[in-house]
């Protein structure tokens, strides 16, 4: 009864409806792989390989004379799961660490801040990859390196919300009531964060994306002939002249999806909080 | 002080600063002495006002009577019990004995809680489960201060201020408190609806047999709605006296003062305890002047009064005053 009116504001953020719609592509591709990509991913066919685009290969093929279109199809499915996991971990890592150090302050927050400060310090990537080469190579891997390296900013934000949430009167009067202090985090003062995380947990999921990719295509995470954008990249190098088009087709999947992320991350933040804008 | 035998608060030397002892280049640091050596009593079921410009302590001194700040030193009693003894366990079971009101229902309400979640959160504190009871309780309570049944699934920005406060009242007013500390419940509301709150709580501590603790900086509300009166400046007590005998005659230079400054329709016919209005700002907190604080701004110093800190004496029944004046002729 009250969403229409709510709803008004969003359709009239166009970059709200572009990543929305993006997004419903890449999730569509996700879902319906198996009906929409014309072959499997894997599936050659050698007489015809490095061919261009074609009716019967809508991208073209790599040099094994595997359907691009298929492939990039069925990496949407490796992207997005990818981006979820990461997100997921680092949301409940950073979250549970921020909300621990706003709320005891002192010694704890001291403890948690430098932890926090030290991995933000480090650049990913590079900490990523000293984490995958211990660990050996493979997509679970990465995607467990990535996450335990990118939680330093959702513990910031999350402690600082938290520092200022727990001033707040109803907070006191929480307090005052008897609550404990686990039930004042997680019922009183997490809740109140809910906004800020959507927001961050939506920008940073093309953050994760990047990073498994780019590490994909440095050969540490999946391995051929998984459809990872990254790997499919990876193939598409030694050809970039003769046939670009495997190259081409993964990273435009690539910079729409992460390009539909932000949008909507940038939209919700200002719905969720028109303060936010700038 | 009062003469009860067992008043149901009661503090002695109760103190407390704000500020580290030392800045980050470890230089010792000046704090602010928010409450400085406070000895109060509240009688059961009385209404203990405390009045004072903002910024005085009266807030901390609410704070402290329920600990939810703790002292750096002194004791709070409660109802026997030495509160600033209690460890977190023990203090969370006794908790739900005294409740606070804050001033702004706008802030100390969940904005993500219904009402029904509100006013029943206190029940789940104190380890009730059966659903049925603690709808039943919580539609008593909100009807208690004058809200319906239909409005308990509503969130509270749904409310006017008034309405607001009376929720966070009902939220005190759950799990049966004895004492409650109303920490200018009525400063954030209309004047029209001033007036509604006041008696509702006046109403309610004469149902429920309810103890106040009264912070206004407002004479009126004050005088009001308290049995007996305690004025505040910077972090001491000035005067303590029962409500009538304070505003009939004020001894403190302080407090007479004050009541000077009340703006009236009327023009009052001088009742001898007049002192030219007082200018300026209090001084400042981290460096309060030498002996009695309020020297600075006195029509009536001495030489003295810059060096001696005069305690609370007797200056009439159940009237004391911390003056210097009263030191040698203690008598009317």
């Amino acid at each position: 009864m009250k969403l229409p009116a709510q709803l008004r504001p969003v359709l009239r953020n166009p970059q709200f409806v572009a990543g929305v719609i993006l997004l419903l592509v890449v999730l569509f591709s996700a879902l319906g792989a198996d009906m929409i990509a014309p072959k499997s991913f894997e599936e050659m066919d050698i007489p015809s390989s490095l061919a261009p685009p074609s009716r019967q290969y809508p991208l073209g093929t790599d040099h094994y004379g595997r359907c691009i279109f298929s492939r990039v199809v069925y990496g949407s499915r490796i992207a997005l799961r990818v981006g979820l996991i990461v997100v997921t971990i680092e949301t409940v890592i950073g979250v549970s660490l921020g909300l621990l150090a706003g709320y005891y302050g002192g010694r704890v927050d001291r403890v948690i801040s430098f932890v926090t400060d030290l991995t933000w310090a480090l650049p990913p990537i590079v900490l990523a990859l000293a984490i995958v080469t211990a660990l050996g190579p493979s997509l679970n891997n990465v995607v467990i390196a990535i996450a335990l390296v990118s939680w330093a900013g959702y513990s910031r934000l999350i402690r600082s919300k938290a520092q200022s949430l727990k001033n707040m009167p109803y907070v006191e009067a929480a307090r005052a009531l008897g609550e404990s202090d686990f039930s004042i985090m997680f019922r009183y003062i997490l809740p109140n964060t809910y906004g800020l995380i959507i927001v961050l947990a939506t920008l940073s999921v093309p953050a994760a994306i990047l990073s498994t990719t780019a590490l994909s295509f440095l050969g540490l995470g999946s391995q051929p002939p998984a459809p990872d954008w990254g790997v499919i990249l990876n193939e598409g190098i030694a050809y970039m002249h003769s046939a670009p088009w495997i190259s081409i087709f993964p990273g435009l999947a690539l910079v729409c999806t992460a390009l539909g992320f932000n949008l909507l991350g940038e939209g919700l933040r200002d719905l969720l909080d028109p303060r936010m804008k700038v | 002080m009062s003469l009860d035998p067992a008043p149901l608060v009661q503090t002695a030397g109760l103190t407390k600063s704000f500020g580290s002892r030392h800045d980050l280049f470890g230089r010792p640091r000046l704090l602010v002495r928010a409450v400085d050596d406070v000895s109060l009593s509240i009688a059961r079921g009385e209404t203990l006002g405390l009045v004072g410009e903002s910024g005085c302590g009266k807030s901390t001194l609410g704070n402290l009577l329920i600990r939810l700040e703790d002292a750096d030193n002194g004791e709070v009693v409660f109802d026997g019990q030495r509160l600033t003894d209690l460890n977190e366990r023990e203090l969370r079971r006794l908790r739900r004995r005294f409740q606070i009101i804050f001033q702004d229902p706008q802030s100390s309400l969940d904005p993500r809680m219904t009402v029904r979640a509100i006013v029943a959160e206190p029940l789940t504190v104190a380890g009730w489960s059966d659903r049925a009871k603690i709808a039943e309780r919580v539609a008593f309570v909100l009807e208690t201060v004058g809200l319906g049944r239909e409005q308990m699934s509503r969130f509270p920005h749904e409310f006017s201020g008034g309405q607001r406060q009376r929720i966070a009242i009902a939220r005190a007013l759950t799990i049966n408190p004895d004492f409650l500390v109303l920490d200018e419940p009525t400063s954030a509301l209309d004047v029209s609806v001033q007036a509604q709150v006041l008696n509702l709580l006046k109403e309610l501590q004469e149902r429920f047999s309810l103890t106040y603790l009264f912070i206004s900086h407002n004479m009126a509300v004050i005088r009001y709605m308290s049995d007996r009166i305690a004025v505040m400046y910077l972090g001491r007590t000035l005067e303590v006296a029962p409500s009538a005998s304070l505003f009939a005659a004020p001894r403190h230079p302080y407090t007479r003062t004050l009541l000077q400054a009340i703006p009236s329709v009327v023009r009052r016919e001088p009742a001898g305890w007049e002192l030219p209005i007082i200018e300026g700002d209090p001084p400042s907190q981290t460096s309060p002047p030498p002996g009695c604080h309020f020297h600075p701004r006195c029509p009536l110093r001495m030489p003295e009064c810059s060096v001696t800190q005069p305690a609370l004496a007797q200056v009439g029944l159940d009237h004391s005053a911390a003056c210097l004046l009263y030191r040698v002729a203690p008598q009317e």
